[in-house]
């Protein structure tokens, strides 16, 4: 019996193994459901587009209301403990006086859980706000559902009591 | 404390000692002026005063003595399609417009949905306070209108209903041609009552681009239009037109086109900055851009550009009545000060909230359920106070204690002070604080779009502008900037700089509004904390109200001028300009 017990350890151990190996389940490209949402504003549309190369994976959104957009890409190596990705803007809530800090940079670590279901970043940054400099963290679960068809982002920010939750269906 | 406003106001000019100004430029006035009175007494001296003032001067409507004893209603249907109604709509605001030059005797009774949400609490405030006992026509009854008023129109001009905008060149020689407008199918009723046709745009313009249409109305009527008043007749594009400025821009002879500031259309661009150009220093730009073509942001730029005066707003209706309407002899305007001028206050290490209000009093929640039930701040148009004196009036006497005015926005007008050439930038807010003195107002409320948005971009201040604002208004109690967020801050003697720290959103729940209030709290430990917040239009006091009920945090919501001496107390906020590496993006 020891022989399964330490494969089976072996594969929970690596879980990122088992995500490059099987289909990535959270690669495609994911539409917007604003009805099973957090509300959004002050944008109306977030189109994801998930691409996932071995170890690499790469988060692209575009935000939109009207004529006003705003994109941007995000590649993680989960071979790596952590990715500093450079940012130049803050877009996750406009409403909140609340700006990237001057280090223009996150710190992102990422993780796949249940075997490749779940894509798990804690992401730290720096926000600007009047006060000046503030640390923030953000927990992000990307889960995709049993059939492969729909995902939910779930974001925890360490100064915000409340979730946000956006809900995402595959186009492709 | 300063004096509050007398009531009979006029604007900053100092022509308005004429009468009848709508036909003739200011400066012609005045060379009649000085040839005819003050020339060979003042001199050159008085002509080099002169010319400084007419940097920012534009003549007011002329006012009569009191308002009219009679006037007539004509209540107007909720259709605002070209194929619907507004061929009558279109008859009845160029006859308004006409009928009202001498003096008020039409008020267009706009549908309970209009945008601007005042025409009837105006109507009874009319009749209330200044005696205007109304006589009522039926609804879009243009016949029974012709049948009183025809008599002001020499003739009547036909627009071309397969070619939209033929209606906004309609409506320039509507006034300088005394003609009313009409579509094809209203010439029976037009003739029915005397009139002849003037001109007939059938046809004219089939198949021609939009700058090609207005060129040509340019070459053959622009030199007869107002060098004060030019409209620009957008906001809703395609099938639907909302024209209600339209009768008080027949009755300016104002030139009317809907051209784009958007550089995606070269040609309209190029005849825009022509006509800019041309027009008066410092004169009123009306209306709104086109939906269709531009953005809010280039449009105002680009007025802002030409150091003109934008008031913004393409269906305010019924300013061709209420503009020569002076305000009662009894009433005077006084804002609600929660505090003196000269208090010195200490904040204490809690939180404080100040809310306001700042698009267009009349289309935002000032009839809504809720109002004075917290301090509220509201942006007056402060031009208003002599081009449209009665709905000021009602407004200030339709207060509540927690109601509190204050001056914007960016200036005499609606601007962006970034896009304002430094050159003219002192002249024309010379002439806000003017308007400020005589509305008693003591905050200056900033937004600049000319680089962003609440979306992207930035709106804030480089620190050159801001030392403007802080040279030309030594005698605010502060200032408060943006429209979404912004980051500028900043405490000079004892007037600080304070930018919107939360934009309630008008489709943001209740509970995630809580969320990112209580979020903002966590973002910005240090105590006094500011949080100054920007209510979108609809969204309604109760709302507002309920989400700071929500708070899991204690805060205290206090009146914006209380807001600013307390911040003026404790900088906890760090000073802040806009940086040559924060993001640009010129609102395509």
């Amino acid at each position: 019996m020891k022989r399964p017990l330490l494969l089976l350890l072996a594969l929970l151990a690596s879980p990122l193994t088992r995500a490059e190996e099987s289909r990535p389940l959270l690669a495609g490209a994911w539409k917007f459901d604003a009805a099973r949402s957090t509300e959004l504003s002050p944008w109306k549309n977030y189109d994801l587009v998930i691409t996932v190369d071995g170890s690499l994976v790469t988060l692209e959104r575009k935000l939109a209301w009207g004529r006003r957009e705003y994109a941007d890409r995000m590649a993680l190596d989960l071979g790596q403990p952590e990715t500093a990705v450079p940012i130049a803007y803050w877009p996750d809530n406009r409403h909140l006086g609340a700006y990237v800090g001057d280090n223009q940079t996150k710190r992102v670590r990422a993780a796949w859980l249940d075997a490749g279901r779940i894509l798990r970043l804690s992401s730290d940054l720096v926000l600007e706000t009047q006060q000046g400099p503030r640390a923030v963290n953000i927990l992000s679960d990307y889960k995709v559902s049993a059939n492969g068809a729909q995902l939910t982002l779930t974001e925890l920010r360490s100064t915000r009591n409340r979730p946000v939750v956006h809900v995402f269906t595959r186009t492709k | 404390m300063s004096s509050p406003a007398q009531s009979n106001l006029r604007p900053p000019a100092k022509c308005h000692v004429l009468r009848d100004t709508s036909r003739v430029t200011p400066l012609r006035q005045c060379h009649v002026l000085r040839d005819t009175f003050f020339g060979r007494i003042f001199g050159a001296a008085w002509l080099a005063g002169l010319a400084a003032t007419l940097a920012v001067a534009q003549p007011a409507p002329r006012k009569v003595d009191r308002a009219p004893a009679a006037a007539t209603i004509v209540p107007l249907s909720e259709n605002w399609r070209l194929d619907g109604d507004v061929p009558v709509h279109a008859l009845l605001l160029s006859l308004q417009g006409l009928a009202n030059r001498g003096t008020p005797r039409v008020y267009l009774e706009y549908p309970k949905n209009w945008q601007w949400e005042i025409v009837h609490p105006l109507r009874d405030f009319l009749t209330r306070r200044h005696g205007v006992k109304f006589d009522r026509l039926g609804t879009d009854d243009a016949d029974a209108a012709l049948a009183r008023f025809a008599r002001h129109a020499r003739g009547y001009v036909v627009w071309d209903r397969a070619v939209r905008s033929s209606l906004i060149v309609a409506f320039t020689i509507s006034g300088v041609e005394d003609a009313l407008v009409v579509s094809e199918n209203l010439i029976p009723l037009a003739e029915k009552h005397g009139l002849k046709k003037l001109a007939d745009l059938r046809g004219t313009f089939a198949g021609q681009p939009d700058h090609e249409i207005y060129q040509w109305a340019y070459d053959r009527y622009f030199e007869k239009c107002s060098r004060d008043y030019y409209v620009i007749l957008g906001g809703e594009a395609g099938a639907v037109m909302q024209p209600g400025i339209a009768d008080f821009g027949v009755m300016q002879r104002a030139f009317f086109t809907d051209l784009s500031a958007n550089p995606k259309h070269p040609e309209e661009l190029a005849l825009e900055k022509k006509i800019f150009g041309r027009q008066n220093p410092a004169s009123i730009v009306l209306g709104w851009h086109s939906y269709g073509k531009d953005t809010e942001g280039q449009h105002t730029t680009l007025v802002g550009n030409f150091g003109l005066k934008m008031e913004g707003l393409h269906n305010l209706p019924n300013v061709s009545f209420t503009c020569q309407i002076p305000l009662t002899p009894d009433f005077k305007f006084t804002n609600n000060h929660s505090v003196a001028r000269d208090a010195r206050l200490t904040a204490e290490k809690k939180i404080y909230v100040a809310a306001a209000a700042t698009d267009s009093m009349g289309i935002g929640t000032w009839t809504k359920p809720g109002r004075g039930k917290i301090p509220y701040a509201w942006q007056v148009l402060m031009n208003w106070s002599w081009m449209n004196p009665p709905a000021l009036q009602f407004f200030y006497e339709d207060k509540t204690p927690n109601d509190y005015f204050i001056g914007g926005l960016s200036g005499p007008g609606y601007m962006y002070p970034k896009s304002i050439p430094a050159e003219k930038f002192p002249a024309l807010m010379k002439s806000a604080r003017e308007m400020m003195a005589v509305l008693d107002l003591r905050v200056m409320e900033i937004m600049d779009y000319s680089e962003g948005n609440r979306h992207v971009g930035n709106t804030d201040l480089p620190k050159a502008v801001v030392d403007r604002y802080y040279e030309q208004f030594p005698d605010v109690l502060g200032f408060i900037n943006g429209y979404g967020t912004a980051r500028t801050f900043d405490l000079r003697d004892t007037r600080p700089f304070i930018s919107y720290d939360y934009y309630l959103d008008v489709g943001r729940p209740v509970d995630e509004a809580t969320a990112d209030l209580e979020e903002l709290i966590q973002l910005n430990p240090a105590r006094p904390y500011f949080l100054l917040m920007h209510v979108r239009e609809s969204n309604t006091i109760e709302k507002v109200a309920t989400i700071l009920n929500s708070l899991s945090e204690p805060v205290e919501v206090v009146p914006l001028d209380k807001f600013l001496k307390l911040a003026a107390s404790a900088k906890t906020y760090r000073t802040r300009y806009q940086l040559p590496s924060d993001p640009v993006n010129r609102n395509p």
